[in-house]
């Protein structure tokens, strides 16, 4: 019997540092998500009093606790939060710390503790996924070779021991940056403790890169522990995402093309995933939880909610649906 | 008349967002907002743009430093780059200045700092010279007195560089009130910290801007004109975790010079800068202008006609 | 602008929806916009109703007063004049007949269609503007092609309300859009030889030339004896050829795209791609001593002000007219 739960993901709403930072906008966001058929929320890491949502302190200093942010889900009417998106390159103000890699041994440790107080955070927040960028993109690492796979995998294996000790499990998340993009994520995967350690499957990010997530679907089903529904505008297929500050000259800002705009809500137009397929996917290949719906960025975050909201109600719930019923 | 001739040239402080196609970016997005970010700012009768330290990091990524970034500006018909903010992440744990046992950590900073702007020359480097409020408090005597030495030193760095240093007063930040910075500045060097006007910060915290610059006139390096329409009150200033997005009270504190119901009496502010034969740059801001429905497009339009039409009839 | 060509703005770019651009403080700075933008005057457009109250003659009376009022409203903004107003008989107003749809080419429709355009020459003459610039017939895809007495018949009642606008001391402008019945440069120059040359113009538009595949610069060069007012703008995209002809093409086509995902037609000068040959055109009517009234605008399409700005560094940096 299918398990999976709908929620949709913040970070189309803060499209500038200095954005989405007010009581009021976060609490019409929630309505909205809410309201939109969504039971839960995905946050995303953030550092600083401006990311009053990016980490368990600034739920703290903002909501007077974790707890206390649970309420104001609730007032919302929202049940929890699905999960939370970290990459551990991003600095901490709260804990005066630079990047963090994977790559290098000595932060493992600090990865380690980072995690588990996100983990810890989420449990209380009834969240069931952390999911992390797993390596640096691929313009701004050396390739990956086998033992910088096998260093990786050790990093994730212990954050994902460590997460699993609140119930949180760890998923890795592919970006179409990502230096595992091609070959290197089942090669990763493949040297992980799959009890301690899934894939997020992405779609926008995986078509955007060239892969189809069907086929990802049908190599590591039984190993993908949290989805993200978003659309693909677009395909890196000048292997663009090879270059240094790809994260700014390409995903930001469009590549030698210029793309407008690589991500939307499922459905949009031009989208170029085929979301009723891969949910038939995902059910035929017995996944279990959250499906977290998102665009990325957008110019009306409201309507990209709204319009999602639309398909997963009248389109891909019902398959849900159905199937349940079928397995009763 | 040529720019040479004015006693005033304005400069434009770089808050900027325009709208993209998934959202909100700024001018540094790419060369073609920048290119149109300058063309606007040209259009309208700018002379110059202020910037953020921060960007230098955007100056050397797209466009190989500030020299080359600054022939960008040139390229456009702006003169140069007058004035940079230095926004520090104030943390009592490594960077308080009224905390001696950080101030190393602050020198080494502005040395590192200064190092990287040096292939280009600015007037000043701003600075908010005090943490948060909240952080600060109670602020006595001698929190005053180290803040003031550590500007005095950070001063000193800068003049090698041929930059004043200049500290604008963030109606959330520890000086603010007009007892506290009457007190810091008795306690700096002329020499090496000045004062630069924010109009609006000023009149948020409930001080006077004009009286305020009329006192410390011979200290002033420099103005951010802008407006507001709201004076801080309660625990404004002093709320947790910020107060300058997320104060209860006000949603928006800033507003373009111009504005209606605004509360800096902005003719009285240009008689003061000419009666104390200021010369020089005043720089107009306009911070978060697109909060609330908001424009900055716009805002720098209005801003702009507001000096032609009103300011440059009483001092140019 | 300080140049032997007259420099005006128009203001339809901020009027998008029917409830924006209402409030006299949202248009006070809009007029400033302008002003700061180097522009002391407006080009107005037609509308109808309250909320038109900077487009609807009697509206704007009925928000400042008087002429005089109303000119005193634009000269808090440093805007000292209109340079002429846009009106389109065919786009039904609640002031005419109450929504009454009317044509130009029908000759039944006339005596109404020169009782309507009274409004517009009281009220331009009582602000010393110098044009009423008119959409001469509606689009295409609603009605047969016209042959040449349908023009004849169009140009009819435009001789009669020229007659109006120059008793009054005013120009009467026909202004060329992409969507018009008169499409080609053959059927505009039958338009025009139906009119009468001392007192009916034409409004030349670059970016609804181009759109609708008539070379601006040429079609300049061959008729600037008529061309009495000119709107400035580009555009990065021409009709294929058939798309004016689509149903609804003012919704389908400039706003649906044309069933080729293109989000805006009308750009800002100097836009990239942009096909208009700017820097020609306007070397043209210095070549021709073009003494009309040179209007700027984009159109919807874009932040308005973002688009004046771009305009005026446009006007400044690449055609090198001082501001002041």
């Amino acid at each position: 019997m299918s398990a999976i739960r709908w929620a949709y993901a913040i970070n189309q709403w803060k499209p500038q540092f200095d954005d989405f930072v007010r009581r009021e906008e976060h609490e019409r966001a929630l309505k909205t998500i809410s309201i939109a058929g969504f039971e839960g929320v995905e946050l995303t890491y953030g550092t600083g009093r401006w990311e009053p949502l990016g980490n368990p302190q600034q739920l703290a200093a903002n909501f007077g606790s974790v707890a206390g942010f649970r309420e104001f889900l609730r007032s919302c009417a929202l049940d929890g939060v699905s999960s939370w998106y970290w990459d551990p390159a991003e600095r901490s103000m709260e804990h005066l710390t630079g990047p963090l890699s994977p790559l290098a041994e000595a932060d493992v440790p600090a990865i380690v503790d980072r995690a588990r107080e996100l983990a810890t955070a989420l449990a209380e927040l009834g969240g069931s996924v952390l999911l992390v960028r797993p390596v640096p993109g691929a313009g701004d690492v050396e390739p990956l070779d086998d033992d910088a796979i096998g260093r990786v995998a050790a990093c994730w294996d212990a954050v994902g021991r460590a997460t699993a000790e609140h119930g949180v499990r760890l998923a890795l998340h592919v970006d179409f940056l990502s230096a595992l993009r091609r070959d290197h994520a089942p090669r990763l995967i493949d040297r992980t403790d799959p009890a301690l350690v899934g894939l997020a499957l992405d779609t926008g990010e995986l078509t955007v890169g060239g892969i189809d997530p069907l086929a990802v679907i049908a190599t590591h089903g039984d190993r993908i522990a949290h989805v993200q529904f978003k659309d693909a505008l677009a395909v890196d297929d000048a292997q663009e995402y090879l270059q240094p500050h790809a994260h700014w000259t390409v995903r930001v800002r469009g590549g030698a093309r210029e793309v407008p705009r690589w991500f939307a809500e499922p459905g949009a137009n031009g989208g170029l995933v085929d979301f009723p397929a891969i949910t038939r996917a995902l059910l035929d290949a017995g996944y279990a939880g959250w499906i977290v719906v998102e665009s990325d960025q957008s110019p009306h975050p409201a309507a990209s909610a709204l319009l999602a909201g639309y398909l997963v109600q009248q389109e891909l719930g019902p398959m849900v649906h159905e199937q349940r019923k079928a397995a009763v | 008349m040529t720019a040479s001739e004015r006693a005033i040239k304005w400069s434009y402080m770089d808050h900027w967002r325009s709208n993209g196609p998934s959202g909100p970016v700024d001018q540094w997005h790419s060369h073609k907002t920048m290119s149109a970010f300058l063309k606007q700012i040209k259009a309208t009768g700018f002379d110059a743009i202020d910037t953020f330290d921060f960007r230098i990091w955007q100056m050397y990524g797209d466009y190989g430093g500030p020299a080359k970034y600054q022939q960008v500006v040139q390229d456009h018909g702006l003169e140069r780059i007058v004035n940079t903010f230095h926004a520090a992440d104030y943390d009592l744990r490594n960077y308080a200045p009224h905390l001696p046992e950080t101030h190393e950590f602050i020198l080494e900073d502005f040395r590192v700092t200064m190092g990287r702007w040096s292939e280009i020359q600015l007037d000043n480097i701003i600075v908010m010279p005090a943490t948060l409020y909240y952080d600060m408090e109670p602020v006595t005597e001698d929190k005053l007195k180290y803040t003031a030495e550590c500007w005095n030193k950070v001063g000193e760095i800068t003049a090698g560089y041929g930059v004043r240093l200049t500290c604008h007063h963030e109606f959330f930040s520890g000086i603010q009130s007009e007892a506290d910075i009457d007190t810091f500045y008795s306690y700096t060097d002329p020499r090496y910290v000045s004062l630069f006007v924010d109009t609006a910060q000023h009149c948020i915290a409930g001080v006077d801007p004009v009286a305020l610059y009329n006192r410390h006139a011979h200290r002033v390096s420099g103005f951010h004109f802008k407006d507001t329409r709201n004076v801080a009150t309660g625990d404004d200033h002093r709320h947790r975790p910020d107060s300058e997005i997320m104060a209860p009270t006000t949603g928006k504190w800033f507003y373009e010079m111009g504005t209606p119901h605004g509360l800096v009496d902005f003719e009285a502010m240009m008689t003061a800068v000419r009666d104390n034969g200021y010369r020089g740059w005043i720089s107009v801001e306009h911070d978060k202008a697109n909060k609330q429905g908001g424009d900055y497009s716009e805002s720098t339009a209005v801003s702009r006609w507001y000096a032609k039409n009103v300011l440059e009839e009483i001092y140019r | 602008m300080k140049d032997s060509l007259r420099w005006s703005y128009a203001l339809n770019q901020w009027n998008v929806r029917l409830d924006v651009f209402v409030r006299h403080e949202d248009q006070q700075r809009a007029l400033k916009t302008v002003s700061a933008c180097g522009f002391d005057h407006v080009e107005l457009a037609s509308g109808t109703g309250r909320w038109d109250n900077i487009s609807r003659p009697e509206v704007i009376l009925l928000n400042h007063g008087s002429h005089s009022g109303f000119l005193d409203f634009l000269r808090r903004a440093e805007v000292h004049g209109v340079s002429s107003m846009f009106w389109d008989p065919q786009a039904p107003a609640e002031e005419e007949e109450g929504y009454a749809f009317r044509t130009t080419a029908n000759p039944d429709d006339h005596d109404a269609i020169v009782e309507w355009s009274k409004p517009f020459v009281d009220f331009l003459a009582g602000v010393g503007a110098e044009q009423l610039v008119v959409r001469p017939v509606g689009s295409a895809w609603m009605t047969p092609p016209l042959g040449a007495d349908g023009i004849k018949v169009i140009g009819d009642v435009w001789n009669r309300i020229g007659e109006l606008t120059s008793a009054a001391g005013l120009g009467l402008a026909l202004h060329y859009d992409c969507l018009g019945a008169v499409h080609t440069a053959g059927e505009l120059t039958a338009l025009l030889e139906a009119t009468d040359p001392a007192t009916v113009g034409l409004a030349l538009d670059t970016a609804e030339f181009t759109v609708g595949g008539i070379d601006p610069v040429a079609y300049y060069r061959e008729h600037a004896d008529r061309v009495t007012h000119v709107h400035l703008k580009d555009t990065r995209y021409a009709d294929t050829g058939e798309e004016y002809r689509m149903p609804g093409a003012e919704s389908t086509m400039l706003k649906g795209g044309a069933g080729r995902r293109i989000e805006r037609w009308f750009y800002e000068l100097g836009t990239e791609g942009g096909l208009v040959d700017v820097p020609g055109f306007v070397a043209a009517l210095r070549e021709n001593e073009f003494g009309g009234w040179v209007v700027v605008e984009s159109d919807h399409g874009g932040n308005p002000a973002e688009l004046a700005m771009l305009n005026s560094w446009y006007l400044q940096h690449e055609l090198g007219v001082p501001k002041r």
